[in-house]
């Protein structure tokens, strides 16, 4: 790749290149993203054990309070079954004061749990257990004696009353006394609840704030990978389109190299013909005459020397032969291509045996197809005459389908068709005359296995 | 003698160096019995040539300026009777047993080597002009 184009493209990429940290960002992201659900997890997790607390802190408050207004209803039982008693001595009326006797006991032994010693109605409590325990005796001693056991002067109240009246207050402040501990608990537990809410709420929004982020952050890298995708696709078509344009130059400039090069052999065969044929001929032939003419007279000598001057200007005209021989293919134009080819194997099997398979009639192809693949058959003959080593060789041409297939098969030395060494061979001015027709060369060697070079192309007929 | 015997052998010359053809034309002329009808250079001028003066002989070039003496051996081998009794040799640098096998597959009746058979050329032109005096057989 040319260095233009490298650099060009780097500065395109440096735009997209990733600074270092970014690419961990989204890690932290997520890891964030993790602990904030955790910490969610526990939250919530606290925030319905406070719930469940602050329900069973309302039930336990609500059954102390319950406690405290059974112990009322129990004395107020009490009383009034004695009072009945008294009135009618019967025992029926006793049963519920019998009856509160037994369970007064173990709600005392509950309400001893709710007051415990420390606790701040403690004093309270200790004034309500004597009171009632007065208010008990008072009791026990009016159903013993079946009377009320004190006279009571007119406009003042019993003791009976005082002590129900005592408990009854005793009781009002305890009541209200728990009620209001117990509603700032609840207030308590409701304002941890709160804000128990409130830190679930922050911590949602934040989970919510990082999946968006993270939405952001995919978004990005899924519009950059977009982007690199898309210049890179860019890139290979401008690419593969220099590369085309600079095949299509080579290709060009082969064929001008390939046709100049024809051109300048067939002008200076031309010339090595006309020119210097001509006079060489001229010259044998007035050499010829000049020694048929010599009078009588003349030495064995000068006769000797004609002799000599024809035979060299021969030997001239045969060299100059040779060399046009090999500028230009003999008579192709005239021959025809199997004609050609013919002789060519002709000349070579006075080196080595050569089989010529050749078609009759000739396919007749154009004048340059025809040159092209004669000049395929003689730089294979060539090869093998210097590298090949080869004691059979067969040279073969035929026309299938419109499809013109030449080859050349030698038993030699062979090679590594895959070797760069090749194109010194004339592999590639082969693999090029037979592009130039549309057509393919295939090379098919192994050292020490022959080779055998097939041509093929499509056949263009001669112009009528 | 009759007349007929005095007739001379109408040669055309296809030849395309000049040079050449003067020096053949020379020798030629040194030969009695023979007439050079006209010279070409050209393979369709050679073929309008030998249509026109209708010689008895033509002494054919194969490298020609325009096309090549083959395609004019070619020409008079597939109509003959356009050309009445033309004879041909051929008198090339091309001595190619291949091109002499063609050359006389195409009515050639003899092919010299141009630049070693000048001789035999002339020897066999000058056999050529003394059968055509003497009058056919």
């Amino acid at each position: 790749m040319p260095a233009d184009i490298a650099s060009r493209s780097n500065s395109r990429f440096a735009r997209l290149r990733i600074r270092p940290y970014w690419r961990y960002w989204h890690y932290v992201l997520v890891a964030v993203g993790c602990v904030l659900v955790l910490t969610l997890l526990a939250a919530s997790h606290t925030h319905s054990r406070f719930g469940v607390e602050a329900v069973q802190a309302v039930q336990d408050s609500k059954a102390r309070v319950a406690r405290l207004d059974q112990v009322l209803l129990t004395m107020a039982d009490a009383e009034t079954s004695v009072r009945g008693y008294l009135l009618t001595r019967s025992d029926v009326y006793l049963e519920p004061y019998r009856d509160s006797e037994q369970r007064i006991g173990p709600l005392l032994a509950d309400l001893e749990k709710d007051f415990a010693p420390g606790a701040p109605d403690r004093d309270e409590f200790e004034v309500l257990k004597e009171l009632i325990h007065l208010k008990r005796e008072h009791m026990a001693r009016g159903v013993a004696s079946g009377r009320l056991t004190e006279p009571i002067a007119p406009g003042q109240v019993g003791p009976g009353k005082a002590f129900m009246d005592q408990i009854r207050l005793s009781l009002t402040i305890l009541r209200e006394h728990r009620s209001s501990i117990d509603d700032r608990l609840v207030r308590e537990y409701l304002a941890r609840l709160d804000d128990m809410q409130n830190a679930v709420t922050a911590l949602a929004l934040g989970a919510l704030g990082l999946i968006i982020a993270l939405f952001g952050v995919q978004q990005r890298q899924t519009a950059l990978r977009a982007r690199i995708a898309e210049l890179l696709a860019h890139e290979n078509t401008e690419l593969e389109s220099i590369v085309e344009q600079r095949t299509r130059d080579l290709s060009n400039l082969a064929s001008y190299l390939t046709n100049a090069r024809e051109e300048e052999r067939g002008r200076l065969a031309r010339e090595l013909h006309d020119e210097l044929g001509a006079l060489l001929t001229a010259a044998k032939m007035d050499a010829g005459w000049l020694l048929r003419s010599l009078g009588p007279g003349t030495t064995q000598d000068i006769r000797d020397r004609f002799k000599r001057l024809i035979d060299t200007i021969g030997s001239g005209i045969a060299v100059k032969r040779r060399i046009i021989d090999d500028l230009r293919p003999p008579l192709l134009q005239g021959l025809g291509l199997v004609e050609a080819l013919r002789a060519l194997a002709d000349d070579f099997s006075r080196d080595l045996e050569v089989e010529a398979l050749l078609p009759d009639p000739d396919p007749a192809p154009a004048e340059d197809q025809a040159l092209a693949l004669f000049r395929i058959a003689q730089e294979a003959f060539t090869n093998i005459r210097k590298y090949a080593h080869a004691s059979h060789v067969e040279l073969g041409l035929r026309l299938e389908d419109g499809e013109l297939q030449l080859w050349i098969r030698d038993d030699g030395a062979g090679f590594d068709p895959d070797s760069p060494m090749l194109n010194r061979h004339g592999l590639a001015g082969m693999k090029h005359r037979v592009q130039m027709f549309g057509g393919s060369l295939e090379v098919i060697s192994r050292p020490g296995k022959g080779c055998c070079i097939e041509a093929r192309m499509p056949l263009q007929p001669q112009a009528a | 003698m009759s007349a007929a015997a005095r007739t001379p052998l109408k040669i055309v010359l296809v030849e395309d160096s000049a040079l050449l053809r003067d020096l053949l034309s020379g020798m030629l002329k040194g030969i009695a019995g023979i007439e050079i009808a006209a010279v070409a250079d050209s393979e369709k001028g050679a073929i309008e040539t030998l249509l026109q003066t209708r010689p008895d002989l033509a002494i054919i070039d194969l490298e020609l300026r325009g096309g090549t003496g083959l395609n004019v051996l070619a020409a008079t081998h597939q109509a003959p009777q356009r050309f009445g009794e033309l004879r041909t040799v051929v008198f090339s640098n091309h001595a190619h047993a291949i091109v002499q096998g063609r050359c006389r597959a195409l009515g050639a009746l003899a092919f010299f080597d141009k630049s070693f058979q000048m001789e035999e050329l002339l020897e066999w032109i000058q056999t050529e002009a003394e059968r055509k005096r003497r009058g056919p057989a």
